[in-house]
């Protein structure tokens, strides 16, 4: 969503969200408003515009070998006929269950971790350290251990995601509840809060912007955990596409596979960049 | 809670503060004895760094003081309570809530709950009188600093506190904004007889509003003077080009500088050192 466009850029993050993204095209008369539309979604085309062509460009000039850089229409074909064999959308289907089921456990242990940690000096002494030694390991040096204690089923895919959302959202949490300054939470206790009451009513609606940057930053992880954890015996989903392509050199899908983890984890930070408009309209920011 | 609380005055006796430094301990408070009645008004002016907040945090119970008391009623003070009403320097109202959510925050805690139709009239109440009917929907950053202090005036005032600590509340604001603040502030602290703590770096504004004005001395502050403020209850603009007030002022400055120069060569010593 961006506002580059040069209209008032408020217009996109009104507590109101979906309803209101170009008031100032009624305001100016119907005939402008296919314009700014039209530069609007230019704008927001352009880079990958650029990208595509480059990638023509490159793969028209001759100069690489068509297998080892196959061209934008090739995988386009490939992208079309996997489509209508229904194999890609199986694959997004499967890969996007694994994503949220991990992004949502982990989150789910972050967000409670992540404040303890951020609130506590105690806490943040005892389990800091561990947290660096856990974080530090790639997910993909933890596929034997957890092939080992977790099988080879669907759970050991979603725990290497799990791990993955786990630490990436914690250190977000944290670090933001630990710096919410302690100016509301004194503002309450003198109106007579309780700590269980400063808890619910400050601290939380302070915490809620690093909570859902911290899914945003555990989304991204968790997409780019996705090939490891699809290394543990998937026969579906995008990662295992391109394992399954890498293993018969087969370029085309190798990109369709790129494009689709891309694509796909673009389309949800758009969903959760929406959410976060729409909870966070409060915030005296800068606008998206 | 709706009652008016029974008026209970704020007093501090004895007390010191200091503060824990890696060379021990650094005095910032010392031997501060200081009565504020039911219903006065007291402001505490001084130079930088003399301790003035720390006196309003004491009395708030967001810090314990090292040595002495601090009481208000007879019950000695061990943490913030409703029954003392704060107003911070930047206001610290609630970025996430309405004027009215924050207006009635303090109505949905446990310690002053009262019934949803009664809160609601109380809230419209004091939205009405601190004029920001058009505004009651709105969310603080799109108020002007005047309407934060006016919502932070009505939320600490919703629960009816015994008194009200004010630690620079109009430092921000414009001069006719502030000359308005003051007034509305004086008709609500009248209208309940509840008692004000003013911590100012203004000598003007500090013998407008208070009946005493204490000066507190360089670090660690001690109560260097206090001066009995001769003008009655009812308090006009006129006041402020009277030969009375410019009297006092000049002394009350005079006596803050004399403060301010000593603080600045104790705030100069342990660079030299």
């Amino acid at each position: 969503m961006t506002t580059l466009a040069g209209r008032p850029a408020d217009a996109v993050r009104h507590p109101g969200g979906p309803a209101i993204p170009v008031p100032p095209a009624e305001a100016t008369g119907g005939l402008t408003a296919l314009p700014l539309l039209a530069r609007r979604a230019a704008i927001i085309l352009s880079p990958w515009i650029a990208i595509a062509g480059l990638w023509a460009a490159a793969a028209g000039s001759g100069l690489f070998d068509p297998v080892l850089l196959p061209a934008p229409p090739v995988v386009l074909a490939q992208a079309v006929q996997q489509i209508g064999d229904g194999r890609l959308p199986a694959a997004v289907a499967a890969s996007t269950g694994r994503v949220l089921a991990g992004l949502v456990l982990g989150v789910a242990l972050a967000v409670p971790a992540g404040i303890l940690l951020g609130r506590s000096r105690g806490v943040r002494l005892v389990a800091g350290p561990l947290l660096g030694f856990f974080r530090a390991l790639p997910p993909i040096a933890l596929i034997p251990l957890v092939i080992v204690y977790f099988g080879i089923g669907e759970a050991a895919k979603v725990v290497v995601l799990t791990f993955a959302a786990f630490f990436a959202a914690v250190i977000v949490v944290s670090e933001g509840v630990a710096q919410i300054p302690p100016l509301y939470e004194n503002a309450a206790r003198t109106l007579g809060a309780t700590r269980f009451e400063v808890f619910r009513r400050v601290v939380l609606p302070l915490a809620l912007p690093h909570i859902l940057t911290g899914i945003r930053v555990a989304l991204g992880t968790t997409w780019a955990t996705l090939v490891a954890a699809e290394l543990v015996a998937a026969q579906v989903g995008l990662g295992a596409t391109i394992q399954v392509a890498a293993a018969f050199f087969d370029l085309p899908v190798i990109y369709l596979g790129i494009i689709g983890i891309g694509a796909t984890a673009l389309a949800m930070d758009a969903g959760l960049r929406r959410l976060n408009a729409r909870l966070l309209s409060w915030q005296d920011r800068r606008p998206a | 809670m709706t009652a008016s609380p029974a008026p209970r005055g704020l007093s501090f006796s004895g007390v010191g503060v200091s503060y824990d430094s890696p060379r021990g301990p650094v005095p910032a408070l010392a031997d501060v004895t200081l009565a504020i009645d039911p219903g006065e008004f007291v402001a505490v002016v001084g130079p930088s760094g003399c301790g003035k907040s720390t006196l309003l945090k004491l009395a708030a119970g967001l810090m314990a003081p090292s040595s002495g008391t601090v009481t208000v009623g007879s019950e000695p003070v061990t943490g913030p309570g409703a029954d003392r009403g704060v107003i911070f320097q930047d206001y610290a109202i609630f970025p996430w809530l309405t004027v009215e959510e924050n207006i009635g925050f303090g109505l949905t805690l446990a310690a002053n709950r009262i019934g949803a139709r009664e809160r609601e009239a109380l809230v419209a109440h004091y939205v009405d009188r601190m004029g920001l009917t058009e505004f009651r929907r709105a969310l603080p950053k799109t108020l002007s600093g005047g309407m934060r202090q006016r919502v932070a005036l009505a939320r600490a005032y919703v629960v009816r506190p015994g008194i009200l600590l004010m630690d620079e509340p109009f430092g921000a604001l414009d001069s006719q904004t502030r000359l308005a603040m003051h007034d509305l502030l004086l008709g609500v602290l009248r209208q309940e007889g509840t008692a004000g703590l003013l911590i100012t770096h203004s000598v003007e504004e500090a013998l407008y509003l208070a009946s005493r004005v204490v000066v507190l001395s360089a670090r660690p502050g001690r109560i260097k003077a206090v001066i009995d403020v001769p003008f009655g209850h009812e308090r006009d603009h006129a006041l402020l080009a009277s030969p009375e007030l410019a009297r006092l002022k000049g002394t009350i400055t005079a006596l803050v500088m004399d403060e301010y120069r000593r603080q600045t060569a104790l705030d100069r010593r342990p660079a030299a050192a």
